[in-house]
């Protein structure tokens, strides 16, 4: 994934300028093995969650699910498919990303060629696919709203991990814990939300102000990569609102039947 | 040089994670060894977030919902709006924001609600006015509006931004009555009466939510003479 804040000499957020998704694209293509490596990387991280979770609801089970995620990449995302089909293309590269899916899923008999002719051992390095809890959603989402649901998840987690490394990185642990505590670990585990004071007493800081500016300025951090990463998709600026609004409608949706 | 060398050893153990120092010196940059080991604390899996990898695989969908908000930047907006503007300017305003959903600020609703309430996040992304005037909104959503118009009426002190806030209030109250059949206030069906007569002289209020004072005004003139 590439790093979109780093240190300045004034050490604030610096925001180099966004690559597009086609860059990775045409870098895995390169033949330049480290830049390809890490262009694998990237579209790994980003699409193979939103592949998966649709391959699932289209029907295909766990290991056939893997092996046609696998084959997408090698023959439509890295082979010359996508890129053809893009100069066509208009619109979301999420939505047209979906339909260049629905056409590669289309042929079943895919899921064993697909197989043969990725590279052993798998193309991308697929983390946690074998953890996934996906039965629930697959009982009453339809195959769109889950690969809507897969790029949600993906995007969630590279900007919950972007956050925190730079935080990391500007030495604001305390910053990043105080928020994670606060906002993300009840969002992801459903603990109860601790205190202000709670927090201030466990880290040692020094009063409810200093720990709620320190969830402003993690949380005005947050607001900026995630808008980054969904404008990185999107035409225009003005979308990424529209953007973010159709994923939490996804979510609220897929989350209404469990 | 001795300080110095124990710093910079601070400094390591701080970044891998292996000591804890106080928020105030940690941001500040400033690292002193000895004061280090006095108030040290060994960082456990859970107070170490960013040391492992956090995933949302296994996580409630609805409330990822909460964590997208934060990126909106179009919805609702904490700040001093009404200055200067109509009652019915800022009524436009704050029907046309989404609720407030970003869990950071204190007024949100995962606050307000504790994080209880899933049926709430069937509201993201969707406008205040059209929650008030769709049918199928869950009470849980109207009476949080309701008591988001109420806490908006004490923010706004006086003035334009009270008058409008007031108008938010009742109109949940009249979601509730029209739509579901249910007071969601402990005021009587007699002051409810009034209020609505009341917003009934109201020409600057939009023409749909006058229809929804209508509907409740005489939902309440029924109830009143019941009782």
């Amino acid at each position: 994934m590439a790093k979109e804040g780093h240190k300045t000499a004034l050490r604030g957020w610096n925001e180099p300028f966004p690559t597009t998704h086609w860059t990775d694209i045409l870098e895995v293509r390169s033949g330049d093995e480290p830049h390809r490596q890490a262009a694998l990387e990237k579209l790994s991280v980003r699409y193979w969650k939103p592949v998966y979770y649709y391959l699932r609801c289209k029907g295909h089970h766990h290991e056939e699910a893997k092996d046609l995620t696998q084959g997408f990449f090698h023959e439509v995302v890295v082979g010359h498919h996508l890129v053809q089909q893009a100069r066509r293309a208009k619109g979301k590269f999420r939505t047209f990303l979906l339909t260049v899916l629905e056409r590669y899923a289309v042929s079943v008999h895919r899921a064993e060629t697909a197989k043969q002719r990725v590279p052993e051992g798998g193309l991308l390095r697929l983390e946690e696919i074998d953890s996934l809890k996906v039965e629930d959603l697959l009982h009453y989402t339809t195959p769109s709203d889950a690969f809507d649901y897969g790029w949600a998840l993906a995007l969630l987690d590279q900007v919950i991990a972007q956050v925190a490394e730079e935080c990391h990185e500007r030495g604001k642990d305390i910053h990043w814990v105080v928020f994670h505590a606060k906002v993300v670990q009840p969002i992801l585990t459903n603990v109860e939300r601790p205190s202000l004071a709670r927090l201030c007493e466990r880290y040692g800081i020094r009063s409810n102000i200093m720990a709620s500016n320190m969830i402003v300025t993690v949380k005005r951090r947050f607001q900026s990569v995630l808008r980054r990463h969904v404008r990185y998709f999107v035409n225009s600026e003005s979308e990424v609102d529209e953007e973010i609004r159709h994923l939490m409608r996804i979510l609220s949706r897929c989350g209404a039947g469990s | 040089m001795r300080r110095r060398i124990l710093s910079s050893l601070a400094y390591i153990l701080v970044r891998e994670g292996h000591i804890f120092l106080p928020a105030a010196d940690y941001s500040c940059g400033k690292y002193t060894a000895h004061e280090h080991v006095k108030t040290q604390h060994v960082l456990d899996a859970w107070e170490r977030p960013c040391m492992k990898k956090e995933t949302t695989n296994g996580s409630r969908p609805q409330r990822l919902a909460w964590l997208l908000a934060i990126g909106l930047k179009g919805g609702h907006s904490e700040g001093n709006p009404g200055d200067g503007q109509t009652p019915a300017e800022v009524l436009e305003n704050i029907l046309g924001t989404q609720l407030p959903l970003d869990p950071t600020l204190p007024n949100s609703l995962p606050t307000v609600l504790s994080w209880t309430s899933d049926e709430v996040l069937s509201a993201a992304g969707r406008t205040i006015c059209d929650l008030l005037l769709n049918p199928q909104t869950h009470l849980v959503v109207i009476r949080t509006l309701k008591d988001y118009g109420k806490g908006l009426v004490r923010r706004a002190g006086s003035g334009a931004k009270e008058t409008a806030a007031t108008v938010i209030y009742y109109a949940a109250i009249a979601s509730g009555l029209v739509f579901h059949g249910r007071k969601i206030t402990r005021h009587s069906y007699g002051t409810l009466h009034e209020a609505y007569t009341e917003l009934d002289r109201k020409s600057w209020i939009p023409s749909e939510l006058k229809d929804l004072f209508g509907r409740a005004h005489a939902i309440c003139r029924q109830r009143k003479q019941e009782a």
